[in-house]
């Protein structure tokens, strides 16, 4: 009756099945990366923003902790206890909100939810924000964890008994020559395996592990601007700190972290921790 | 990356009327003059902070103080060319992300349309649905700040005169970019018209189909988060997503049948609530998965002189639909899932609204419409949603009573709800909302223009096992509002939660205490500018246009608004 439509309608139709065939993409499940060329390749930073009430969090930390696995010391996560989320319950033992972790998520982006992870910094191709969601970590995890770096940093802690007195040192230097944009330098203290209460999805649990969650930082969250770095020489900074007598100090991390700092560019180019003890 | 520059857009605008010939101005005929018409809509808001109420702890009540969000739309018609163009600002707007700042600006729409001969044919930012919008809609709300422009060309043809087809590609906007993802659909229609007896049966079929292909860079980041599932959990993704749908309409007198069906192919999307085992651990969240998705959806509808009835079902599964798997929540929606629950307009009826679900859902709706006599009629509802066989998610009854007479209107109703607000909410441990809401609304006309309307309702609240009201407990509300036609209107209204529930706000002893939210507006309309200023405390919430949903935190300010059109 009505052969022309119908004959425009079957083509249209007959485009979209043949179009229908397509070649897959190949899934190779990992279990763990090979740690090579350590002097070569960055570390990763992962930090992830949340809070005691953030009842999709404990969800998050457990896929950091499978990612952990995998990526193990090639990957350095801080949890940041920020907005409206970390408002402490009058049963927690602590309150984890800093100043600088406001300042943080401010300058990074506020997200739309929780939980949200940041990595590296960086404001990824195809993206609006540096807050991902956990389904975006491990795509944006690896496509940084084989980023070069010519940047290295050392550690040197030392702890007073008695006095609580934390006193470190950080030397940075370059592995070879190269030239950078200006550097920024955040330090930050952070603290693993503290029992407190967590919302969870079946509520309130009091005896929630609580892993890398920031404590302190030495430096604002953005960073002090670095000196002309050197390979011959290290840039050497030192901090000090009385550790409060209710953490413990076998579980106290420094991180120390370099960056850029651009206009809508932070990306982080190195991270190192070091346990205190 | 902007669709189109502004600067080339704003030359378009400044030359176009060198290429009108003055003779088509002083034409009678509308199509021959160049028309120009436009709306502006501002709203500013002047943030007032109250951390009780929760208005606090995001950078416009901390340090910016103030946001505002403003839209010029501007169109152009002549000669069957159409051009319209709108400019979008945002300066700390909270619209965007409720909990957050959001400044931007720049060209929110740009779209020219030319109609020739039996063509029709679109460029720019389209928008455009496919049946009721289950495989492809693409809209603006600016209430949640959805525009989900398609960002391409839409060609249509009528083939009959009661036939056309149409088709469309193009990328999906993201506020002033684009979405890397390409989509492009067909549509037909048809509508046939037949005499049965003395009455008339009308029948308008539609079919439609909708392709998605995902970019590289979201592919790649998908097959690397798929890299670290366990080895049942891992599916190949595809790249290309395909969803049909057939709908059809069927008039016959007061009768009247819509159904649509769709389905969708093989589709990776997030599952908020996936229950996974990761060594010993039980994660709760999102997980992809991938399956196929398929909608039916209908409505059977009478009306007559003295009754109407309508009874509408919908059953829905695995049917999120997204321009890339990794978008949430009210983001990168390509369709739209009509909501099947009651669309209410007083304030304590609308305190708890149920987001549609994508992925599993049945839901219905019943409604009655009686007229009792010349001056009162009766309005009876029940909507219901339910996952699976779950324990249910939604329920409401309502009851409303309508008399009216020149001078007067009256309302008076009651409705119930039941409210899962562990699920909607993701409010871990709380227990089921059931509510009782009566209202009255009385309207008196006192003649000179002068009228005056006057609201009241309570909700009052079930009790969990612990004996606690649950959410905020109980309330009441009421609302005056004096017009002084045509230019004046002024309103109050205060809501009250005078017995507060296990989630009202605690002061600083951490006890909950009876707080007020009141609200003053005052509306001035001369001529077609209507310019608004409101005092507002307002109450956290989920926030529903149409389908859609979002949780709105607190409110506490002043606001400013201007709605203009020329």
């Amino acid at each position: 009756m009505y052969p022309k439509p119908f004959i425009l309608f079957s083509i249209l139709i007959s485009l979209y099945l043949t179009s229908c065939r397509e070649i897959p993409p190949v899934i190779t499940p990992i279990e763990a990366i090979p740690v090579e060329n350590e002097q070569e390749t960055a570390n990763v930073l992962m930090e992830e923003f949340g809070g005691v009430r953030c009842v999709g969090c404990p969800a998050g930390h457990s896929l950091i902790k499978e990612l952990k696995s995998i990526y193990k010391e090639k990957l350095v996560v801080i949890s940041v206890h920020t907005g409206s989320f970390s408002i402490p319950y009058s049963e927690n033992k602590f309150d984890y909100r800093l100043p600088e972790n406001d300042q943080l998520i401010s300058e990074l982006g506020k997200p739309i939810g929780y939980p949200v992870a940041s990595i590296n910094r960086k404001l990824f191709d195809g993206e609006s924000t540096r807050m991902l969601s956990p389904t975006q970590w491990p795509g944006y995890l690896a496509k940084v964890v084989s980023q070069k770096t010519a940047l290295k940093i050392e550690i040197l802690p030392s702890f007073t008994e008695g006095l609580n007195k934390l006193s470190f040192s950080t030397n940075i230097k370059l592995t070879r020559d190269t030239i950078l944009p200006n550097l920024y330098l955040s330090l930050l203290l952070v603290e693993d395996n503290i029992m407190d209460y967590q919302l969870t999805p079946s509520g309130k649990q009091p005896d929630y592990v609580h892993q890398n969650v920031v404590r302190s930082w030495f430096t604002p969250s953005s960073g002090i601007l670095l000196s002309k770095l050197s390979t011959k020489e290290n840039l050497q900074y030192t901090f000090n700190l009385t550790i409060p007598g209710l953490w413990n100090i076998n579980n106290l991390r420094i991180i120390a972290i370099l960056q850029k700092k651009e206009p809508n560019n932070f990306d982080v180019l190195q991270v190192i921790e070091k346990k205190i003890k | 990356m902007p669709f189109l520059k502004l600067r080339f857009l704003l030359l378009i605008w400044i030359f176009l009327p060198f290429f009108v010939p003055v003779y088509g101005q002083n034409t009678t005929d509308s199509e021959e003059k160049l028309n120009i018409f436009g709306q502006f809509q501002t709203r500013a808001n002047f943030f007032l902070r109250d951390s009780l109420i929760g208005a606090a702890n995001i950078p416009q009540y901390d340090h910016q103080l103030f946001g505002s969000e403003s839209w010029l739309n501007l169109q152009a018609d002549y000669q069957g060319f159409s051009l319209s163009l709108r400019f979008d600002y945002f300066n700390n707007s909270n619209l965007l992300i409720p909990t957050n700042s959001y400044s931007d600006q720049g060209i929110g729409n740009f779209l020219i349309e030319k109609s020739l001969d039996k063509f029709t044919l679109s460029a720019g930012y389209i928008y455009d649905q496919i049946g009721s919008g289950l495989i492809f809609r693409s809209f603006e709300e600016r209430s949640l700040l959805i525009d989900n422009a398609l960002a391409g060309i839409k060609l249509k043809y009528q083939l009959l005169p009661d036939l056309y087809v149409k088709a469309f590609a193009g990328r999906q906007k993201k506020q002033f970019e684009l979405y890397p993802a390409i989509i492009r659909g067909f549509q037909s229609e048809y509508f046939h018209s037949i005499s049965a007896g003395r009455k008339k049966m009308t029948w308008a079929p539609g079919v439609g189909v909708v392709a998605r292909t995902i970019d590289d860079a979201s592919m790649n980041n998908l097959v690397s988060t798929l890299q670290t599932y366990t080895t049942g959990e891992i599916f190949i993704p595809k790249y290309n997503t395909y969803a049909g749908t057939f709908y059809q309409t069927l008039q016959y007198g007061s009768f009247r049948w819509y159904a649509e069906a769709a389905i969708k192919s093989k589709d990776t999307y997030i599952d908020p609530f996936a229950i996974t085992l990761i060594k010993g651990d039980t994660l709760i969240g999102n997980r992809y998965k991938q399956d196929l998705g398929f909608i039916f959806y209908s409505t059977l509808s009478y009306s007559s002189e003295a009754i109407g009835i309508t009874l509408e079902g919908k059953r829905t599964r695995n049917f999120s639909f997204k321009t890339r798997p990794q978008e949430q929540l009210n983001r990168g929606n390509l369709n739209f899932l009509p909501p099947l629950t009651r669309i209410n307009s007083f304030r304590l009826n609308t305190r708890y609204n149920p987001a549609a679900q994508e992925l599993e859902e049945w839901s219905w709706q019943g409604d009655i419409q009686l007229r009792l006599s010349e001056d009162l009629s009766l309005n009876l509802n029940h909507s219901g949603m339910q996952k699976s066989s779950e324990e249910p998610l939604y329920r409401e009854w309502f009851l409303e009573l309508t008399k009216q007479n020149e001078n007067q209107h009256w309302t008076a109703g009651i409705q119930h709800q039941l409210y899962n607000q562990q699920f909607y909410e993701f409010k871990p441990g709380a227990p089921t909302v059931k509510t009782i809401t009566p209202f009255a609304e009385m309207e008196m006309d006192a003649g000179k223009g002068k009228s005056l309307r006057i609201e009241a309702q309570a909700l009052f609240m079930n009790k969990g096992k612990d004996l606690l009201l649950n959410d905020y407990g109980h309330w009441m509300f009421g609302l005056a509002e004096y017009v002084l036609s045509p230019k004046w209107k002024f309103s109050m209204s205060d809501m009250f939660n005078w017995k507060p529930g296990r989630f009202s706000p605690k002061n600083i002893q951490d006890k909950a205490i009876p707080l007020h939210f009141p609200r003053f507006d005052v509306y001035y309309q001369p001529g077609n500018n209507l310019f608004s200023l409101s005092y507002i405390k307002q109450v956290e919430g989920v926030i529903c246009t149409g389908g859609i949903c979002r949780l709105e935190p607190a409110f506490s300010g002043v606001r400013l608004s201007l709605n203009s059109s020329f």
